[in-house]
């Protein structure tokens, strides 16, 4: 009896440390190529390219230096690009596809076949559009244009953050904002002072998808701004010159670009799971 | 003029959204549909009327076009086999109630936030088939090792793994919501009767999360379909057109070459096709 | 207090129709119950009064002025729901002082008609909490106290006491009467529980499917149903029926059922002359039944199948041939299941098996 009881207990211990063995197996699989990364950017160009690879070594910030002081294209102005483009994207997404997601689910506009056309968009594979894109806006004068870019993120975003909260509105019995308007309120008043709030935490989950996607955002950045609307993705592309690609400058503005996502991931952690598993776990 | 609004507002709700969505796809839907029918180059200044004939060597005598199909569905093929089992098998590793279990979670969640091409340029540097860590690392362990993205048989395999890091923890994310929502009932029962943890697995856990795998399926399947950032950021399509999918082959031939005409044609063949085979999917998955 | 009356009011929902040319009139300060089980469209035709809801045809008036296109903030109408729609993130005196806020009161009087109106509620010590916090019970009255912050001139209760339990409902139902006939209102409320809308209501208004069956004060709904399902409807527990057909032996009519022969010579013309069909349906409620031990003239034998003791009475089922038939007895009955007893009606109604209405005037009385 006594036997039995102690067999149990260790088998459920040898499991638990082997559940961690292999969650901390996955986590190092996920870290390395982060502390690769940033490892290199800290490196001397000498110790880059070593064979072996070079773990221990004396760390320097010239790759960081070299990065910003580079006159074009520079990476403040990237940084400073990537950021109101991303302020911008939020300010319009979020309005518009708030009223419109208010829009399907309460009046039921366009009996389900207008949402499924956005649904579309989403499924639209980018350099698909690229070509036509490029040349309208071409056309319009548009190009290396903040414009551009920000229309064309806020489209992108756009039917992700209309399901977010359209699924959330749904929750919500129209009984509230009915009552509301009952006891005196427009609707206009009730939408703002009852569904609102209680959408709040939608909203604030797609304002970081949409944060997140548009900052990483590679394909228009490249291909439609050249260094007035530069963004920090395209940037990055710009590490080729004759001599081959400059390994330790790329690393630096990999890291300078990574690390406002990293902590903005960390900070609001809770929401980005919310947001990926919403919908699909109800 | 009251009962004007009153009657409009729904339509007038959703307008501006609409105006967005329909202003930047349908026009460009009618521009592409415009420039398939026509030869430009934008290269040569032609910009002729040839009807179908775009269509017709796509259809006919493409043999690049093609290849990028097979690419494109190898690609996929290959990212859904590995990210839907280990991201199943994370999702499980990750269900026990283990201390330090929000912090594992939060680390999971990075290979997401960051810019593919920023961490895939990185990787391509890992990749390197001198001086690149993963070749030191893969030749140590096993004795040999092969050029990853130098070599046309192993390109594909390594965006795959790109790929697979990347965005295994979207799937093992939504699993993982999908097991703590699991009811304990089934369970309990199960160890009363005396099923060990593989059945308990195949028979309780497999059948009630196969709607939630479908649904991570399909989502990888549309995304992986639209993958471009990271072959460019990795391979540039190379070597030669090893990695090149239907994604990279538009971005050549729009971009690189400027066949505007063609380009457009292929685009609206791939987007048509795209869009089908996604809807089809998510009304299965659905249904599932 | 206003009166209220729809005219000739239709609502469709798609394929449903919720309510078909319906005409009702509701007097200024009455308590008006809308009866009738689920998907009747008493939830519809409060919506429509409240505005939330607009009639596809036909009118609406609230002391004689067309609302139709009147949005609910200016009907002076309050509602409490069948969910009581509490603000879920508001507090609960922040949900009672919302109506106020709206019509821009000062502070001081906002706080003094919240906790006015919550001690009476006594919901007083609950001001600072949320919703979530609370039971159903004081949800309830919560719901009830933002209506009556307002003193509208029009309250409409849509099943306010349905998802309370039993208990509470038999509770509340008092303190509802009470509360409602100090508001000097008009109230219309809707319910499928006959009890609530026969206890409460001055008139009431029977609906099924959409159209409006009969509307009279509760006590003419008992005595002169004037229909089956009226009949059927009001009263607990229920009315029995009975199909027969009329037969006729010997210069006697009868009424035959499975198991029994009812005499009605002297009404019998009346019967063949207003029956459309074939078959009559008896109607007899169970304290309109009297059970003996022994054989009375104008008695029928009927088998005893079991017995419910609601104190302090006793409901006895009887078996007549496939059916059960129910009758009340006083506590002091005694049987055993299986023994024959002998069962007079007191006082039975006739309806037309084919449409429902009433064949005889009403009341006629046997043993």
């Amino acid at each position: 009896m006594n036997v039995l009881r102690i067999g149990i207990k260790t088998k459920r211990k040898i499991v638990d440390v082997l559940y961690y063995i292999g969650i901390i197996i996955v986590l190092i699989v996920v870290l390395f190529p982060f502390l690769w990364m940033f490892l290199t950017s800290i490196k001397k160009e000498s110790d880059i390219l070593t064979i072996p690879p070079k773990i221990f070594f004396e760390p320097t910030l010239d790759n960081y230096i070299f990065v910003f002081e580079r006159p074009a294209p520079n990476i403040i102005n990237g940084l400073m690009n990537s950021l109101i483009i991303v302020g911008s994207v939020i300010a319009l997404t979020i309005p518009i596809s708030m009223l419109a997601a208010y829009g399907f689910t309460r009046f039921n506009v366009g009996g389900g076949h207008l949402q499924f056309y956005i649904l579309t968009v989403r499924m639209f594979p980018p350099i698909a559009a690229i070509v036509p894109y490029f040349v309208i806006f071409r056309n319009l004068g548009l190009l290396d244009n903040h414009l551009s870019i920000i229309t064309l993120n806020t489209l992108f975003n756009m039917p992700f953050t209309i399901w977010l909260v359209a699924g959330f509105l749904r929750e919500i019995p129209q009984d509230l904002e009915e009552a509301a308007m009952i006891d005196g309120a427009t609707r206009f008043e009730a939408f703002r002072e009852i569904n609102l709030p209680l959408i709040a935490p939608a909203l604030a989950v797609a304002a970081i998808f949409a944060a997140i996607f548009t900052w990483n955002e590679f394909l228009f950045a490249f291909i439609l701004t050249r260094s007035e609307a530069i963004t920090v993705t395209r940037i990055m592309a710009g590490f080729y010159t004759e001599r081959g690609i400059l390994w330790g400058p790329l690393s630096a503005a990999a890291t300078l670009c990574t690390v406002p996502m990293f902590i903005l991931a960390l900070i609001i952690q809770k929401y980005i799971v919310r947001g990926l598993t919403f919908g699909a776990v109800r | 003029m009251k009962i004007k609004t009153e009657k409009y507002m729904p339509f007038l709700l959703v307008l501006p959204a609409l105006v967005i969505v329909f202003g930047l796809t349908l026009y460009p839907l009618f521009h592409a549909l415009y420039y398939s029918t026509r030869n430009t180059d934008l290269t040569l200044n032609k910009d002729d009327f040839i009807d179908i004939r775009n269509y017709r060597t796509m259809l006919n005598y493409d043999p690049t076009l093609s290849d990028a199909w097979v690419r494109s569905l190898t690609f996929t093929g290959g990212c859904l086999a590995f990210q839907i089992p280990l991201g199943l098998g994370i999702a499980l590793l990750m269900n026990r109630p283990l201390r330090g279990h929000k912090i594992f979670r939060a680390i999971l969640t990075l290979p997401l936030v960051v810019a593919p091409i920023a961490i895939g340029q990185i990787w391509r540097m890992m990749y390197h088939y001198e001086f690149g860590i993963i070749k030191y690392i893969t030749s140590s362990v096993f004795g040999t090792s092969p050029n990853w993205t130098a070599d046309t048989n192993w390109a594909m395999v390594s965006i795959v793994i790109y790929d697979t890091w990347q965005w295994t923890p979207f799937v093992a994310l939504i699993l993982l919501a999908g097991l703590q929502g699991l009811p304990p009932e089934p369970y309990e029962s199960a160890t009363i009767y005396g099923a060990s943890a593989f059945q308990k697995f195949r028979y309780i856990t497999l059948p009630k999360m196969r709607p939630l795998i479908g649904l991570a399926a399909v989502f990888r399947m549309i995304d992986t379909l639209k993958t471009w950032d990271p072959i460019w950021a990795i391979t540039w399509g190379g070597p030669g057109q090893a990695t090149e999918t239907l994604s990279y082959y538009l971005y050549r031939i729009g971009f690189r070459y400027f066949w505007v005409g063609y380009a457009s044609a292929v685009s609206l063949v791939f987007l048509y096709i795209v869009i089908v085979i996604s809807t089809v999917a998510l009304k299965k998955g659905a249904k599932l | 207090m206003a009166s209220v009356s729809l005219k000739k009011v239709s609502k469709r929902f798609g394929d449903i129709t919720a309510v078909e040319n319906l005409t009702l009139e509701i007097e200024d300060c009455e308590f008006f119950s809308l009866l009738g089980p689920s998907g009747a469209g008493k939830t519809t035709i409060l919506r429509m009064i409240a505005g939330v809801e607009k009639p596809d045809k036909g009118n609406i008036y609230i002391d004689d002025i067309p609302v139709n296109d009147v949005p609910p903030r200016e009907r002076e109408v309050a509602m409490v729901f069948q969910s009581y729609a509490l603000f879920p993130h508001k507090t609960v005196y922040e949900n009672m002082a919302y109506p106020l806020r709206k019509r821009k009161m000062s502070e001081a009087d906002i706080k003094r008609i919240v906790e006015e109106t919550a001690e009476i509620l006594h919901i007083k010590p609950l001001l600072e909490r949320l919703p979530r916090q609370l039971s159903g019970g004081e949800r309830q009255r919560i719901g009830l106290g933002r209506t009556m912050v307002r003193q509208p001139k029009v309250f409409l209760f849509d099943e306010p006491l349905t998802n309370l339990d039993a208990k509470l409902r038999v509770e509340m139902r008092g303190e509802f009467k009470k509360i409602c006939s100090n508001l000097k209102a008009t109230v219309i409320y809707a319910t499928p529980d006959q009890l609530e809308a026969v206890t409460m209501a001055n008139r009431i208004a029977v609906l099924d499917k959409g159209m409006v069956l009969r509307c009279d004060s509760p006590d003419e709904l008992y005595n002169n149903p004037k229909n089956l399902f009226v009949a059927g409807f009001i009263g607990s527990p229920a009315m029995n029926f009975i199909s027969c057909t009329l037969t006729e032996e010997k210069e006697k009519a009868y009424l035959d059922a499975a198991e029994f022969r009812y005499e009605i010579t002297d009404i019998a013309e009346k019967i063949k002359l207003r029956m459309t069909g074939s078959k009559v349906i008896l109607g007899v409620r169970p304290e309109h039944i009297k059970i003996s031990r022994s054989m009375k003239e104008g008695y029928v034998q009927l088998e005893v199948f079991v017995l419910e003791r609601v104190r302090p009475e006793i409901i006895v089922d009887l078996k007549a041939g496939e059916k059960i038939i129910k009758a009340l007895a006083p506590a002091e009955f005694y049987a055993n299941i299986g023994d024959k007893v002998w069962v007079g009606f007191e006082k039975i109604f006739l309806f037309d098996e084919r449409t429902g209405e009433e064949i005889t005037g009403g009341v006629v009385a046997f043993g």
